[in-house]
């Protein structure tokens, strides 16, 4: 009879437990599987970058320290709680962090923050109106891209800004007036967008 | 099934010694077993000491039905000088529709199917039964789960507790 001789599921090698989770992309669903036994906790990683659905996030911490997010596979809104300041922003993820923006006039601080894990990155602060969006996976490449003004002229620079640097690398300074809505990194080049 | 006397038979033995007489071309489904043929053309028994009789023969039935519609596939192909749109889809349509009805199997079936597709490396199958688990988890609590698959909890209070404290909106019961 089928069954007999194995133990069945508690013995499923940690590989077929791992790729069952990677079939479920809603990420509740994987993080209820880790609660399941200790074969399950150890074989399935709630960070597989590919093949969950993405999340929308709103784009600040509420009232209640929580982030209220909004799952495309499972239809559904939750909130993570997150000891976070009321006036953070998030201006982009990569990599499973959120790129975050707390200001409380007139500095400000910059981080990566990942809302799973609670895994903290400060970066240095790029000067008053900042970050524009992360462009690559912060873990891998360090990377995160910015746009600011410069302080008591009407310039606006564009560059990037690492964990560890002392102060941002500035890749270009412009002499006019506009604003960068986002940026993206493809192909190792650096895009922003810019709006009047 | 209609078979050219000219075509290879493989020998396949189970753990507990039953044997199965395939052509060569279901034997193929399996990639282990291909490798095999590919680097021994003249093997014609292989014994397979990690399936039971009632997998493999599921799992020969699974093989024989894939060729099958591949075969009947290729041959309209042929006829008709090129594939009609509607009737491949129709043809996918039937086979999605045997695969259901082949995944109506217990959790213990399923396991030892999940071992076996793995093992023998059937491709068409591990996704199949890989995708069945996964549906059986969707939406289900921790304890669900485990009723569901037969699995003791071996996790303390502590860690439990801990998961469920670091992620409290994954545990938020379903409206």
């Amino acid at each position: 009879m089928a069954g007999e001789g194995s133990s069945g599921w508690s013995s499923l090698p940690s590989d077929l437990v791992h790729l069952i989770s990677t079939k479920l992309p809603n990420l509740s669903d994987r993080i209820r599987c880790r609660a399941v036994c200790k074969m399950w906790r150890s074989s399935i990683s709630v960070s597989d970058p590919n093949p969950c659905l993405p999340w929308f996030l709103r784009c600040a911490v509420d009232e209640n320290e929580e982030i209220p997010y909004y799952s495309l596979s499972s239809n559904k809104t939750y909130k993570i709680h997150c000891q976070q300041p009321r006036n953070t922003y998030f201006e982009g993820t990569a990599g499973g962090f959120i790129l975050c923006c707390q200001v409380s006039w007139p500095d400000q601080s910059v981080f990566l923050f990942n809302p799973l894990n609670g895994l903290k990155i400060s970066l240095p602060s790029p000067g008053y109106f900042g970050v524009v969006g992360v462009v690559s996976n912060p873990l891998l490449e360090d990377i995160v891209a910015v746009s600011g003004s410069v302080q008591g002229t009407g310039n606006i620079w564009a560059g990037i800004i690492r964990p560890g640097d002392q102060e941002p690398w500035v890749i270009r300074i412009w002499n006019i007036e506009f604003y960068f809505g986002t940026c993206v990194y493809y192909e190792g080049l650096y895009y922003v967008n810019e709006y009047n | 099934m209609a078979r050219s006397s000219t075509e290879n038979m493989i020998t396949l033995m189970s753990s507990d010694g039953e044997e199965f007489m395939v052509t060569e071309k279901v034997a193929r489904e399996c990639t282990t077993i291909r490798n095999m043929l590919e680097d021994d053309c003249v093997i014609t028994n292989i014994p397979l000491p990690n399936v039971t009789s009632d997998i493999l023969s599921m799992v020969i039935e699974y093989c024989m039905e894939h060729v099958a519609a591949a075969e009947k596939a290729a041959a309209e192909t042929a006829e008709k000088g090129s594939s009609s749109a509607p009737a491949a889809a129709k043809a996918n349509k039937d086979l999605e529709e045997w695969d259901k009805a082949f995944m109506n199997v217990d959790v213990y079936t399923l396991c030892d199917l999940i071992l076996a597709a793995n093992y023998l490396n059937v491709s068409g199958l591990l996704d199949l039964t890989i995708q069945t688990a996964a549906n059986l988890i969707k939406g289900k609590s921790p304890e669900q789960i485990r009723k569901t698959f037969h699995i003791q909890n071996d996790l303390s209070l502590e860690e439990e507790e801990k998961i469920r404290s670091q992620t409290p909106w994954a545990f938020e019961k379903s409206e």
